[in-house]
C-alpha cells in the first residue's frame, strides 16, 4: 500500500483534491522511503503541468488552480532546492510588476507556473522600480525577463524598461504580459514574447526562446 | 407609467425610465424612430431606445467609457478628479460637449465603494486610484464575517458619485445617457482582500465570503436607489469575476450569481436598465443572462462559446444589447486610422439588426490620447 509508487500517485491525487494535509503527509512518507528528490520534483512538475492544461480545456477553474499552485510550492519547499550549476536546474528568470502597479494576481500566477515548471525565479514582486530589474538580471545571471502591468498607465513604462535591459544585456529575452496588453503591443513596445495568460505561457517563451536562438525577428 | 406622467419626467428635464413604460409603447416608439432614422437624424434617447428595443437607430450609438481620462481635459490631477466631485464633473461635463457620446461613463475609479468600506486607498499623481494592498481591510479568511454594513449617508465617496450623477442628469440628462458603473459585490471584496486570496477563498471558505458578498449587496443597493433617485435610467454593475479570467463557471454562479439577481432585480425595479460591465477574459454572457436578465452587456473579449464576434451576434444579439469592444491597445497606441478601422470592422458585424452600442471594451485608457474617443464617436455617426 505504501509503496513508493503508489505514494506517489497519492501525491498526485492531493493536488487535484487540494488536499494539503494528504500532500505534506505523503511528502514526508516519501522522503522517509528514500524516493530521490528528483522523482519528488519530477512528480510535482508533472501534476503542475496537467492541471495547467486541464484549465486550458475549462476542467480546472482559476481559483481551483490557484489552490494546486500554492500545495506544488509547499511540496517542493519540503525538498531542498536546486543549487547553482546543479544538472536540472532551471533557466534563470527574474519577474515583477513594473513601478506604480500595485496588481499582482497576474504576475503571482506567472512566477509560480515558471517556478513550478523548473524555472529559477527571482519574483521581484509588484512596484518595481527600474534599476531593480537591472540589479535583479545582473545578480540572478538571468536569461530571461518577464514584465507585468495591469494598468494602461503603468504599461506605458515598458518601452523605456525593455529599451533599457536590451542595452545592458542584449541576450535577456523579455516576455510581456497584463491586461492592457497584446502581442501587437508587446513588439511595438520592443519584447522579446507575449503570453496572454498562464495557458500559453510556456510555449510562449519556449517559442520566444527559438526565435532568438535562430536569430529570428519577431 | 401613464402618458402623462411620463411627461411630466420630460417637463422636469428627465427621460421616463424605461422600465417603467408599457413595453407595447417601447415598441411603437422603437418602430417608429427606426422609421423615422431613414429620412433625418435621430436624438441619443430616441436612438438609445431603438437600439434597446434591437431595432435599427439612424446609426449605431457609441459610448465613449471615458473616466479618468476626462481630466485630460481641464488639465485636471488623478487625485484631484478622483476625490473632488465638482473637479469630475466640470471635466465630465466638457466632455460630454466637446467629445460627445450617446452613452457616458459616471465615475471617479474603481476604488470608490471599497474606500467606503474603510479600505486604504492610493492616489497617485500620474495615474488611477487603486487600493493599498499592502494593508487589505481583509487579511485573513476569519475577517469576512467581520465586515459591517455602512450608510451610505457616511459613505463620502459614494456621495459624491452620486452627486455627480445629480448634477449631470440636471444638466445633459434630456441629451445623454450617463451610466455609472457599480462594482459587484465580489469586486469590492477583491479590493479589500485580493483578487488571488479572494479566489482561493471562494473555494476553501465559501460561507464566509458568501456572509460578506451580503453585507455589500445591502449597501451596493441603497447605493443604487440613490443612483436611480438622480434620474439615471441604466445602471452599470461590473461583474468582472463572471469569466474564465475570474472565478470560473460554477463557482460564480454559486457564489456571487444569487447576489448579481438580487441587485439586477432592484435596479429594474426602479424601471432602469441593467448594462453589464465585464471586461474579463471568456466573460460568461450565458450565467449573467441567465441570473441578471441584463438589457445589455458591455464586454472586451468574446464569451468562451462564440468563436468571433459574428457568432457572438448570432448567439446572443437578440437577448441582450451588445455593448463594445475597441481594444485598450488601439486606443492607447493607435492613430486615428487604426481605431477608426477596428471601429468600422466591429461596426460591420454587430450593428446589423441593431441592438448594438459601439464602446471600448475596458474603460477608456486615462493618458490615452483623446483624438482616438473623437475618432470613435465619428465613426459611429458616418460609418454605424
Amino acid at each position: 500500500m505504501n509503496e513508493p509508487e503508489s505514494l506517489l500517485e497519492r501525491l498526485k491525487r492531493s493536488v487535484m483534491e487540494l488536499d494539503s494535509q494528504a500532500l505534506r503527509e505523503t511528502m514526508e512518507a516519501l522522503i522517509t522511503a528514500g524516493v530521490p528528490e528528483q522523482d519528488l520534483r519530477r512528480t510535482l512538475f508533472q501534476e503542475l503541468e496537467r492541471q495547467r492544461r486541464r484549465m486550458m480545456s475549462d476542467e480546472v477553474p482559476l481559483p481551483r488552480f490557484l489552490i494546486c499552485l500554492d500545495l506544488i510550492h509547499d511540496g517542493l519547499d519540503m525538498i531542498s532546492p536546486l543549487k547553482e550549476g546543479e544538472a536540472g536546474e532551471g533557466m534563470r528568470l527574474v519577474i515583477g510588476v513594473v513601478e506604480g502597479d500595485p496588481h499582482d494576481l497576474g504576475k503571482n500566477i506567472i512566477s509560480k507556473v515558471y517556478a513550478a515548471s523548473g524555472y529559477n525565479v527571482r519574483d521581484l514582486g509588484r512596484e518595481v522600480l527600474l534599476d531593480s530589474f537591472l540589479k535583479a538580471l545582473e545578480d540572478h545571471h538571468a536569461r530571461v525577463l518577464a514584465l507585468s502591468a495591469m494598468m494602461s498607465t503603468t504599461m506605458s513604462q515598458m518601452p523605456e524598461i525593455i529599451r533599457r535591459v536590451k542595452e545592458r544585456f542584449p541576450s535577456v529575452i523579455v516576455m510581456v504580459g497584463g491586461a492592457p496588453l497584446n502581442a501587437d503591443l508587446a513588439r511595438t513596445f520592443g519584447a522579446d514574447g507575449f503570453a496572454d495568460s498562464a495557458i500559453t505561457l510556456l510555449e510562449e517563451t519556449e517559442a520566444a526562446m527559438e526565435r532568438a536562438g535562430a536569430g529570428e525577428k519577431w | 407609467m401613464s402618458l402623462g406622467e411620463a411627461l411630466q419626467f420630460i417637463f422636469r428635464g428627465r427621460v421616463p425610465p424605461p422600465g417603467l413604460i408599457p413595453e407595447g409603447v417601447l415598441d411603437r416608439l422603437a418602430e417608429f424612430s427606426s422609421f423615422r432614422a431613414r429620412y433625418s437624424k435621430l436624438s441619443t434617447i430616441e436612438r438609445l431606445i431603438t437600439t434597446f428595443r434591437h431595432k435599427e437607430p439612424d446609426h449605431v450609438p457609441c459610448g465613449t467609457l471615458l473616466g479618468g481620462a476626462y481630466r485630460q481635459l481641464t488639465g485636471a490631477s488623478f487625485p484631484d478628479f478622483s476625490l473632488d466631485a465638482d473637479v469630475a464633473i466640470e471635466a465630465g461635463l466638457l466632455g460630454v460637449d466637446l467629445i460627445g457620446g450617446d452613452v457616458v461613463l459616471l465615475g471617479l475609479d474603481l476604488t470608490v465603494e471599497a474606500s467606503d468600506f474603510g479600505q486604504a486607498t492610493i492616489y497617485p499623481e500620474n495615474s488611477t486610484a487603486h487600493p493599498d494592498y499592502s494593508h487589505p481591510l481583509l487579511k485573513d479568511w476569519t475577517d469576512y464575517r467581520k465586515l459591517k454594513r455602512i450608510d451610505i449617508k457616511d459613505a463620502p465617496r459614494m456621495q459624491k458619485v452620486i452627486k455627480m450623477a445629480k448634477r449631470s442628469v440636471a444638466e445633459r440628462g434630456l441629451g445623454t445617457a450617463f451610466v455609472p458603473i457599480v462594482s459587484s459585490p465580489l469586486s469590492v471584496l477583491g479590493m479589500m482582500r485580493s483578487a488571488e486570496q479572494l479566489f482561493k477563498d471562494c473555494v476553501l471558505h465559501p460561507v464566509e465570503v458568501m456572509a460578506a458578498a451580503e453585507t455589500i449587496t445591502g449597501v451596493l443597493i441603497d447605493y443604487i436607489n440613490a443612483l436611480c433617485d438622480t434620474g439615471l435610467i441604466i445602471i452599470a454593475p461590473d461583474m468582472l469575476f463572471a469569466a474564465k479570467s475570474g472565478l470560473g463557471q460554477e463557482l460564480w454562479e454559486k457564489i456571487e450569481g444569487p447576489w448579481g439577481r438580487e441587485i439586477a432585480e432592484v435596479i429594474h425595479g426602479r424601471g432602469c436598465a441593467v448594462a453589464i460591465h465585464n471586461c474579463g477574459d471568456g466573460p460568461y454572457f450565458d450565467s449573467l443572462i441567465k441570473f441578471m436578465e441584463p438589457e445589455a452587456i458591455s464586454f472586451a473579449r468574446l464569451p468562451e462559446d462564440c468563436g468571433d464576434r459574428k457568432e457572438l451576434k448570432k448567439r446572443y444579439g437578440e437577448q441582450t444589447v451588445l455593448i463594445g469592444n475597441v481594444e485598450t491597445s488601439t486606443l492607447y497606441n493607435g492613430g486615428p486610422h487604426q481605431v477608426m478601422e477596428e471601429c468600422r470592422r466591429i461596426i460591420d458585424d454587430l450593428a446589423p439588426g441593431g441592438g448594438f452600442i459601439l464602446a471600448p471594451g475596458c474603460e477608456y485608457p486615462p493618458n490615452a490620447n483623446l483624438m482616438n474617443a473623437v475618432v470613435m464617436v465619428e465613426t459611429a455617426r458616418l460609418y454605424g
